[in-house]
């Protein structure tokens, strides 16, 4: 087996005449990586390709050395939590959480004691007994974590862990997968959320129509597209003053007024203008109510570097 | 077998576990009705009209009704629900899931089909009678077979269909009530007709008068028997083939 725990080469899925995947290739190591891209993207096929639930058309998957698709092994050392809800809804949460143990290969006391520990990580151990029907969108998400680190796998795939959860919640997770990364295990987070992973990795794979469209640190995908204009709103005191302003400013390619106290700013610098914004707002020089960037949106960011 | 009696309880769990209920006490309700109300018949005229009537009434209609309500359900309700995700992703071999799968659908037709039929026997037969004994026997076993050879089929209709119980319904209709119903020899490939013939066999060959005007060609009651159990394994084995190669998307 190579250094990597995860290997894509030339990754090719059709369903019928959609495309899933197309040539998409990849090796990861270990830590946290995220995988972004707008819906549709492909990230679930990828994630289905990775825990053998779909087989590829073209290329290789390999998890860990082996071929996932139909390899029982396997599974023991990968832990997955899908995006879908595959929930038998009329079990208790608890009961669900033992019986996924037990197809695991644990007997009943090592399958209690883990689903015990499962809840516990994930902070349902109070609301194990609620019906899996029952449970709010948040629970049911935490649930699908503790069934993927039930078995204490070295990868795991998360497909939009986030999803459902309140901010505490959210805050959690984010600290769990964080936790898990860090101790030597491999895992593969989908989010089409840019700054939910921005806080938990800086190894980012950024996935559009099926195709790998770059791949590397935050630092490095921003450099990428810093020389391409960014557009931000601004709101001021004096608009048409500040609008003069920043037309001196080097890297601005045009400001427009937008009506009452909003203007827009279009800039190759974003690094200047914002220092300059800074400073002006600090000095008094400028009333700065409000900025707010147009193009952050992991949409504008796949524009970018699709242009 | 832990694994097993999981999904058994799953397939006794459904709501559609209503209608099994509903078919068993249909089928006891007919029986203590003629056993009440046709207060004329004598000891051997029950045991006509039991195996003339009832009897392949239950193991053409009844018994196959029951394997379809489990057996298409037992992969279909899985991939429906999504909770086959977890069976796929688990360290559980999928030969073993079908095996699993299988033994839960099986139990989960047979043994309530079996009892479909036992108790009609029980209420309408003169059990004194050894003879009858025998008849009740002979459509108990005849049951099993039938049901064994029906949740296999539907257990592999439940693994492709997008509404398995439509499609089960459409096969029973067409295949076991069409084709079972023609004259000649076609009729030996419906399990209805296959499980007649091992009655045919096992209760009083010469005197076999099927209502449903079933041919019984000569040969042994293990004839039927096993081409019943060779249907099953065939579909067993087709079952496998989908399984193994199975993707859910």
């Amino acid at each position: 087996m190579s250094g990597f725990a995860i290997e894509l080469e030339q990754v090719t899925k059709w369903y019928g005449p959609v495309i899933g995947l197309a040539g998409f290739e990849a090796k990861i190591g270990v830590g946290v990586h995220a995988l972004l891209g707008p819906n549709g993207a492909g990230k679930s096929t990828l994630f289905k390709c990775l825990g053998g639930l779909v087989r590829p058309d073209r290329g290789r998957v390999r998890v860990l050395g082996e071929d996932p698709f139909g390899n029982p092994a396997l599974y023991r050392r990968i832990g997955l939590c899908p995006e879908l809800d595959p929930f038998p809804e009329r079990m208790v949460g608890r009961a669900w959480l033992e019986r996924i143990a037990r197809f695991a290969g644990y007997g009943p006391t090592e399958a209690r004691s883990r689903t015990e520990a499962a809840l516990e990580t994930v902070g349902m151990r109070g609301d194990g007994a609620k019906r899996l029907g029952g449970m709010s969108k948040g629970m049911r998400q935490r649930m699908k974590l503790a069934q993927a680190i039930l078995h204490d796998p070295e990868v795991l795939l998360l497909d939009e862990p986030f999803n459902g959860l309140d901010p505490v919640q959210r805050k959690a997770v984010i600290d769990l997968v964080r936790g898990l990364g860090g101790s030597g295990r491999s895992v593969l987070l989908a989010s089409h959320v840019l700054h939910e992973v921005e806080s938990i990795t800086d190894r980012i794979l950024l996935l559009r129509e099926g195709k790998l469209l770059a791949e590397g640190t935050i630092k490095e995908l921003r450099d990428h597209f810093a020389d391409i204009p960014r557009r931000l709103s601004l709101r001021v005191e004096e608009p048409r003053r500040a609008a003069a302003a920043l037309l001196e400013l080097e890297g601005t390619e045009g400001v427009r007024l937008l009506g009452g106290d909003r203007l827009q700013v279009s800039t190759r610098r974003a690094d200047r203008l914002l220092d300059w914004l800074t400073r002006e707002a600090a000095s008094g020089a400028l009333a700065l109510r409000e900025i707010t960037p147009e193009d952050e949106d992991l949409s504008s960011v796949f524009g970018m570097l699709e242009g | 077998m832990d694994a097993t009696l999981w999904f058994l309880r799953q397939l006794l769990r459904q709501r559609r576990s209503f209608f099994l209920v509903l078919l068993i006490g249909a089928a006891w309700a007919l029986s203590l009705g003629l056993r009440f109300f046709a207060t004329d018949l004598d000891a051997q005229d029950r045991l006509v009209l039991f195996r003339d009537g009832v009897g392949p009434f239950l193991i053409a209609a009844v018994v196959l009704l029951i394997s379809m309500l489990y057996a298409t359900s037992a992969f279909a309700q899985e991939i429906e629900d999504k909770t086959m995700f977890l069976l796929l992703t688990r360290p559980y071999p999928r030969s073993r899931l079908l095996r699993d799968k299988a033994l839960a659908a099986w139990i989960a037709s047979a043994g309530p089909s079996m009892l479909a039929v036992a108790l009609p026997a029980l209420t309408l037969l003169p059990l004194e009678d050894a003879r009858a004994r025998e008849v009740a026997v002979a459509y108990v076993v005849a049951a099993l077979l039938a049901s064994t050879a029906y949740s296999a089929l539907f257990l592999r209709v439940g693994l492709s269909a997008s509404r398995p119980i439509i499609w089960a319904a459409g096969l029973a209709i067409g295949w076991e009530g069409l084709v079972g119903t023609t004259p000649g020899n076609l009729q030996l490939l419906t399990v209805q007709h296959q499980a007649a013939r091992f009655l045919a066999r096992t209760v009083a060959p010469e005197t076999w008068t099927l209502e449903l005007k079933l041919r019984v060609p000569e040969g042994s009651a293990w004839v039927p028997a096993l081409c019943l159990l060779g249907f099953t394994a065939l579909l067993l084995y087709a079952s496998w083939r989908r399984l193994r190669s199975f993707e859910l998307r």
